[in-house]
C-alpha cells in the first residue's frame, strides 16, 4: 500500500546541513497497521510526511497504492491526497467552524454534492460517537473529543489508507485507549489501512501488526510487534522497551539472588504460557525454582508473559535446568549482575 | 442651542456627508487592494507557501517606505499622480487617491498580522486533504483570521477620519476642514468643539461596533 524505498531528506538550515531521513525503506501491506516508533528528534515526523509530499523526500522513492508519488503533478498529488486521511497531535480543526461543519467544510471544497456530504458526515460523526455534539465548537470540546472530529473529518474523504502523526499524544491514558479503540475499529470495520508514528510504546502494543524503530533518522529495525518485543535485537529497541520499567528490581536484593543461584527472565508466547515449565524444572532437574516478579503484556492479536525467576540449588543442576528452559518454547534471558 | 443647530446645522450634515464618503470610498479602495498585498505577503515570506525572497522583499519594503511618511507630506507629495489618475487634485474626488496610497499598505499589514495568527496546523491539514491554495486562503485563513481582520480593519477606519481631515487642503471639505476653517481660523470655537464632539462620537460607535462583530465571528 505504501512503500518507502531509500528516502532521504535533508533539511538546509543556514549553512548546516541537517539529515533528517537516511535511507529509509520501508513498506507498509493493504489492511495492516504498521506503527514507527521513536524518541523526538528520530525523524518520524519528516518521515511520514514524506508519504503525501507535506515534505518533499530529497532521495528515494515514494509509492503510494503503487503510484510514483514523486512524479506527480499538482493536480495529480492533490487527487492522491484524497486517498490518503491524516490527523495530528493538535487536531487542526477550524477554530470558527462546529463539528458538522469541521467534517462538512472540506468535502465542500471539494466539490462534494450536497446529499453525499450530509449523508457522509452524518455517517462518520455516528462512526466516532458525536452526532449529539454536531453544533459545538472546539473550544467546547475536549481533546479526545476534538481528535474524533479530525478523526470523521479524515474519514469522511473515504480514504485507503490514514497516517496519523502522534495523534495520541496530547492525550491523557484512558482518552489514549479510546482512540487508538477507533483506530482499531477504523481499521476492522472499514478496512483502512493505518500509518502511524508515535513515541509511547503502548500504542505499538496495544493497535500495531508491524513496527519500525527509527533512531537519528534511520529504521533500526523492523517487524512483526511481537518478533520486536520479544526478541528485540537493537539497543534502541531494548531501551525502548526496558523504558516501561519491567523487573526493576533493587539492586541490593538482586546481588543477594546472584550469590545463592541464577536469575531468568522468561518470555512466554501464546500458547506456550499453558505448559507447567517451572514445575517441571523442580521436579525433573531437582532444583528449587521461585518466581521473583512477573506480568502480561497484552498485543494487539496476543499476550505475553514475563517472569522474572531465581533458581536455586547444585550448580550443576541449575545449568542444565537453565538448557532445558532454553528447549522449550520460552525466551530465556539470563540476568547477570 | 437652536441657533447654534440654525446657524451651523446645514455645514455640520454637510461635513458629516462628506468625511463619511472620503472615508467608505477610500476604505473600499484601500481593501481591493490591501488584502491581495496582505496575502501575498502572507504567501511570498519565508516558509510560505510561495516562499519568493524577492517579491517578498519588494513588496514588504514599499509598504514601510509609504508608512514612512505622514499624510499630509504625501498628498502633496502625490499631487502629479493625483491629477494623472482622478484627473483631478481637489474636492472629494481628488483626495481619494493620496487616501487610499496612505491607508492600503496599512491595511495589507493589518491583514497580514491577523492570517499569520492562523495556525499552520490547520492549513497542513488542508493540504493533506488535497484542498488548492486559493481555497485554503479563502476558506481557511481569511475565515479563521476574520475576527483579527474585522479589529484590524475598525482601526484603519479610524486612522482614515483622521487623515480625512487633512483633506481641507485641497478642498475636499469634511468635519475636519470645518472644524480648522471655521472654529481655528475664524476663531469659532463652538464650531469646533461641536466637531470635536461629533468625530468622538463617530468613532466611540465604529470602534464598539467592530468590538462587537469581532466577537460574534469567533464564536466558541
Amino acid at each position: 500500500m505504501i512503500k518507502l524505498q531509500h528516502v532521504s531528506k535533508t533539511f538546509r538550515v543556514g549553512k548546516n546541513k541537517i539529515e533528517a531521513l537516511k535511507d529509509v525503506s520501508l513498506e507498509v501491506n493493504k489492511g495492516e497497521i504498521f506503527g514507527v516508533i521513536g524518541f523526538s528528534g528520530a525523524g518520524k515526523s519528516t518521515l511520514i510526511r514524506c508519504v503525501n509530499l507535506l515534505e518533499r523526500p530529497t532521495g528515494g522513492q515514494v509509492f503510494v497504492d503503487d503510484q510514483d508519488v514523486l512524479g506527480l503533478n499538482k493536480k495529480g498529488l492533490r487527487q492522491l491526497r484524497r486517498k490518503i486521511g491524516m490527523i495530528f497531535q493538535g487536531y487542526n480543526l477550524l477554530e470558527t467552524a462546529n463539528v458538522y461543519e469541521n467534517v462538512a467544510t472540506p468535502l465542500r471544497l471539494e466539490g462534494v454534492s450536497k446529499e453525499e456530504i450530509k449523508a457522509r458526515t452524518d455517517k462518520y460523526l455516528e462512526i466516532v460517537g458525536l452526532s449529539d455534539r454536531r453544533s459545538a465548537f472546539p473550544s467546547q470540546l475536549s481533546g479526545g473529543q476534538k481528535q474524533r472530529v479530525a478523526i470523521a473529518r479524515a474519514l469522511a474523504h473515504e480514504p485507503e489508507v490514514l497516517l496519523s502523526d502522534e495523534a495520541t499524544s496530547a492525550l491523557d491514558p484512558n482518552t489514549t485507549d479510546a482512540i487508538l479503540e477507533l483506530l482499531l475499529k477504523v481499521n476492522k470495520e472499514l478496512g483502512i489501512t493505518v500509518f502511524l508514528i508515535t513515541h509511547e510504546l503502548n500504542v505499538i502494543q496495544r493497535i500495531c501488526d508491524r513496527v519500525a524503530v527509527m533512531e537519528n533518522g534511520r529504521v533500526v529495525e523492523q517487524g512483526s510487534v511481537v518478533d520486536v518485543f520479544t526478541r528485540p535485537k537493537e539497543a534502541m529497541t531494548k531501551q525502548f522497551i526496558s523504558n516501561e520499567a519491567k523487573f526493576l528490581i533493587p539492586a541490593s536484593l538482586k546481588s543477594e539472588l546472584l550469590k545463592s543461584g541464577k536469575l531468568v527472565k522468561l518470555t512466554f508466547l501464546g500458547e506456550s504460557s499453558k505448559d507447567p515449565v517451572l514445575a517441571t524444572l523442580a521436579k525433573q532437574f531437582d532444583v528449587l525454582p521461585s518466581i521473583i516478579a512477573g506480568g502480561i503484556d497484552q498485543l494487539k492479536d496476543q499476550s505475553v508473559g514475563n517472569l522474572l525467576v531465581h533458581i536455586k540449588g547444585d550448580q550443576n543442576k541449575v545449568e542444565t535446568a537453565i538448557q532445558f528452559l532454553h528447549e522449550q518454547n520460552i525466551l530465556v534471558d539470563e540476568v547477570k549482575g | 442651542m437652536a441657533d447654534f443647530l440654525n446657524q451651523w446645522g446645514d455645514a455640520i450634515w454637510e461635513g458629516f456627508i462628506q468625511t463619511t464618503q472620503m472615508t467608505l470610498i477610500s476604505l473600499a479602495f484601500s481593501i481591493l487592494i490591501g488584502l491581495p498585498l496582505g496575502i501575498l505577503l502572507v504567501l511570498t515570506r519565508k516558509q510560505g507557501q510561495w516562499e519568493n525572497i524577492v517579491v517578498y522583499t519588494i513588496v514588504n519594503s514599499l509598504i514601510n517606505i509609504i508608512r514612512s511618511i505622514p499624510f499630509i507630506i504625501l498628498l502633496f507629495f502625490l499631487l502629479p499622480f493625483t491629477k494623472f489618475i482622478a484627473h483631478t487634485t481637489i474636492g472629494v474626488r481628488g483626495v481619494i487617491v493620496p487616501l487610499v496610497i496612505a491607508c492600503a499598505p496599512f491595511i495589507a499589514r493589518l491583514l497580514e498580522t491577523a492570517m499569520l495568527e492562523v495556525s499552520k496546523g490547520v492549513i497542513e491539514a488542508y493540504q493533506s486533504m488535497g484542498i488548492s491554495t486559493p481555497k485554503i486562503i479563502w476558506h481557511v485563513i481569511i475565515r479563521e483570521a476574520r475576527s483579527s481582520i474585522i479589529l484590524g480593519l475598525t482601526i484603519a477606519i479610524i486612522g482614515l477620519i483622521g487623515e480625512t481631515a487633512m483633506a481641507g487642503f485641497v478642498g475636499a471639505g469634511g468635519l475636519g476642514d470645518l472644524a480648522y476653517q471655521f472654529g481655528y481660523v475664524r476663531f469659532q470655537p463652538d464650531v469646533m468643539y461641536a466637531v470635536i464632539i461629533i468625530l468622538i462620537v463617530i468613532v466611540q460607535i465604529i470602534q464598539s461596533l467592530g468590538n462587537v462583530i469581532a466577537r460574534k465571528l469567533k464564536k466558541s
